[in-house]
């Protein structure tokens, strides 16, 4: 078990509202292996960003982390210890869906990437600009010196992701998370973006957590797949046994209601309905409101089990579910 | 498909005026579309693909008459209608509808979903008995009878998108313009709204502009499909044959970036590079846009500027180097 990189067991985070609290992540279990790379599907509010912010220290009032627990290298990390500095930034790192907002407007982009440098490495300033010309070129910005001294309205949007991922990948860190990194950018772009991701994987043997909803992506770049519901993993699995074999009726739902670019279906299967509120979530399995094989059996506790090679939290796990719902 | 088109564009010119940076300073337009035509049959959803940038929503909107037209025509149900005005121009709005993107900022969050749906019959004059029609409008997009008293805010996205169809067809439209209607919504919800498209479609005869930048989406809805880039349709073809046949060297490379979500298909792959980044309209490059990025690159395409043309009889594109 220690050969993980990253760890978490029964995670549990709130957000108190005036409404209530709102359960965000109700036992979320997963982990990675060194240069792994795992995707964490699922549709917006079923927690996936939540879980990065968690891993990341991010989680601040109103929102706090309740239960389970982070390990990294098989050590608790917690934003409270003062060891987690030297792990969150530098071995595990973080890439955000929109570059314009994640980066400084009234810096240039070269005294960004500096300061990462000279905060985690205690390198010179002038160490860590050169430094920053390299990473540059890694990550295929033409005119690494030039883009410097430029500002991020300057750049455009696959260039500004780039440099997100320059700095990202500025410690040689073991971890990186990429939330939704290619959303905001057109598809040839974002193509670039994935490939600059898989070439980082092979060169510095950089372990992935891959947030997003886009199967295709998940199905290019990944080797394994959690897939998240109103705040639990509801499945997870290899990619090949997910998009092949999926066992979880979302799941099976998710794929099948994704319009094909190499095969034209008539007809959608199309989940009906939405996902439940996590102010007050069901007992039982979040899904069966939407689900075509629920009975009265699913009203109680759904944990995820070993099912084939992966595991579910379904006990009508391995039907097909949506046989006749075209 | 051989009746008269709904909708028929030729060559279409659209300028924005940009800030002219003084006032003695000459005043600079930018040319964001430019010979853009394309017919539109009754009952035929036409998708227009394009990256950001391409021009694909300027021509939505100019099709709609809410954007000035600097040059070419735009044909609807026979009549032209590029420089109506006034009471006409009011009257036809009635026939073409939008549907927009974002259903958050689309709806007004202090209307009630009855005034909502009811404001384009308000507006049109035909207020009186609104109220059996708002109900049945709402049932037919899948939203119950009573979601009429309640305000935006207590929808989730895809009710809303409903909300916002049922809007669009009060005035039983023939035309809808359909500005990237699903690309705000989560997967499983998506695809509610697909199908929902697709019904009122078959039901009602609709015709649909679909404009979107999802490729395996609008290959799902569209019946035949251009592709736009820097300002042009570069490709037109039955989505069939352009996905499956695809000529334009863009398009090529567009399609092949497009992930596919089967993991063996698609880590089997090969990308078809266009190296460098979209063309900047503001300064475009001489004779075909493309060329910069394009790997058959000649000097003719440096020098002149490829027209579209057939290269099969339902099949055009704008190439110099690809010939049927």
């Amino acid at each position: 078990m220690n050969s993980f990189l990253l760890q978490i067991n029964n995670l549990e985070v709130n957000f108190d509202t005036r409404a209530g609290t709102v359960q965000a992540l109700r036992g979320v279990s997963l982990s990675i292996a060194p240069g792994e790379t795992l995707a964490i599907v699922g549709e917006s509010g079923s927690g996936k960003s939540v879980t990065a912010q968690a891993i990341m220290g991010l989680i601040d009032v109103p929102g706090r982390i309740s239960g389970g627990d982070i390990l990294w290298e098989g050590q608790p990390l917690t934003a409270a210890k003062v060891g987690a500095r030297h792990i969150l930034g530098k071995e595990v790192t973080m890439v955000f869906q929109n570059p314009m907002t994640s980066l400084n407007p009234l810096m240039t982009v070269g005294a960004q990437i500096s300061e990462v440098i000279e905060l985690h490495l205690g390198f010179s300033r002038q160490a860590a600009r050169k430094r920053a010309v390299e990473l540059l070129s890694l990550v295929g910005i033409s005119g690494p010196e030039r883009r410097l001294n430029q500002y991020p309205h300057e750049l455009s949007g696959g260039m500004r992701q780039r440099v997100m991922i320059a700095m990202g990948i500025a410690c040689e860190p073991k971890l990186l998370i990429a939330d939704e990194p290619t959303t905001a950018l057109d598809v040839t772009i974002q193509a670039q973006i994935l490939e600059l991701l898989a070439e980082l994987r092979e060169t510095i043997g950089l372990a992935i957590i891959l947030i997003t909803h886009d199967l295709g992506i998940v199905a290019g770049l990944c080797d394994r797949v959690a897939v998240m519901y109103a705040g639990q993993i509801v499945e997870t699995g290899s990619v090949y046994d997910i998009f092949e074999s999926p066992s979880h009726p979302y799941t099976q739902g998710l794929i099948r209601s994704t319009p094909q670019l190499d095969v034209k279906d008539e007809r959608l299967v199309s989940i009906s309905g939405t996902p439940p509120g996590l102010l007050d979530p069901p007992s039982g399995c979040a899904f069966l409101p939407r689900c075509p094989a629920g009975d009265g059996g699913c009203d109680k506790p759904q944990s995820l089990k070993a099912f084939g090679a992966g595991a579910v939290a379904c006990c009508k796990a391995g039907i097909d579910a949506w046989k006749e719902a075209v | 498909m051989m009746q008269a088109p709904i909708l028929s564009v030729s060559g279409l010119a659209i300028d924005y005026e940009l800030s002219s940076g003084g006032l003695f300073r000459k005043r600079r337009t930018l040319n964001a579309v430019n010979d853009v035509s394309f017919d539109l049959f009754p009952g035929e959803t036409l998708g227009l693909v394009g990256e950001s940038g391409s021009g694909k929503t300027t021509v939505g909107r100019a099709v709609l008459r809410r954007l000035g037209v600097a040059q070419g025509k735009i044909i609807f149900d026979g009549k032209d209608i590029t420089h109506l005005r006034g009471e006409e121009l009011r009257r036809l709005r009635s026939r073409m509808q939008i549907v927009l993107q974002d259903p958050y900022t689309s709806l007004n969050p202090r209307m009630k979903v009855r005034d909502i749906v009811a404001e384009p019959l308000r507006v049109h004059g035909l207020a009186e008995g609104s109220e059996m029609v708002v109900a049945e409008l709402l049932e037919r997009v899948g939203l119950s009878r009573d979601a009429a008293d309640r305000y935006p805010h207590s929808f989730s996205g895809g009710q809303r998108q409903r909300i916002g169809i049922a809007r669009a067809l009060a005035l039983k439209p023939s035309l809808i313009v359909a500005d990237e209607p699903v690309s705000a919504l989560d997967v499983s919800v998506r695809a509610q709204v697909v199908n929902l498209l697709q019904d009122l479609q078959r039901d009602f005869g609709l015709s649909y502009l679909f404009i979107a930048h999802d490729l395996a989406v609008v290959r799902h809805i569209s019946h035949r499909v251009a592709i736009m880039y820097a300002g042009r349709i570069v490709e037109i073809a039955p989505s069939e044959e352009i996905y499956n046949r695809p000529i334009h060297p863009y398009t090529e490379s567009l399609l092949s970036a497009v992930p596919v979500a089967n993991p063996k298909i698609q880590r089997a792959r090969q990308r078809i590079i266009a190296p460098g980044e979209s063309v900047d309209i503001a300064d475009p490059p001489k004779g075909c846009r493309f060329h910069p990025r394009c790997a058959l690159a000649t000097q003719r395409c440096r020098e002149e500027e490829p027209p579209l043309l057939h290269k099969t009889p339902d099949h055009s594109a704008a190439c110099w180097n690809r010939p049927a």
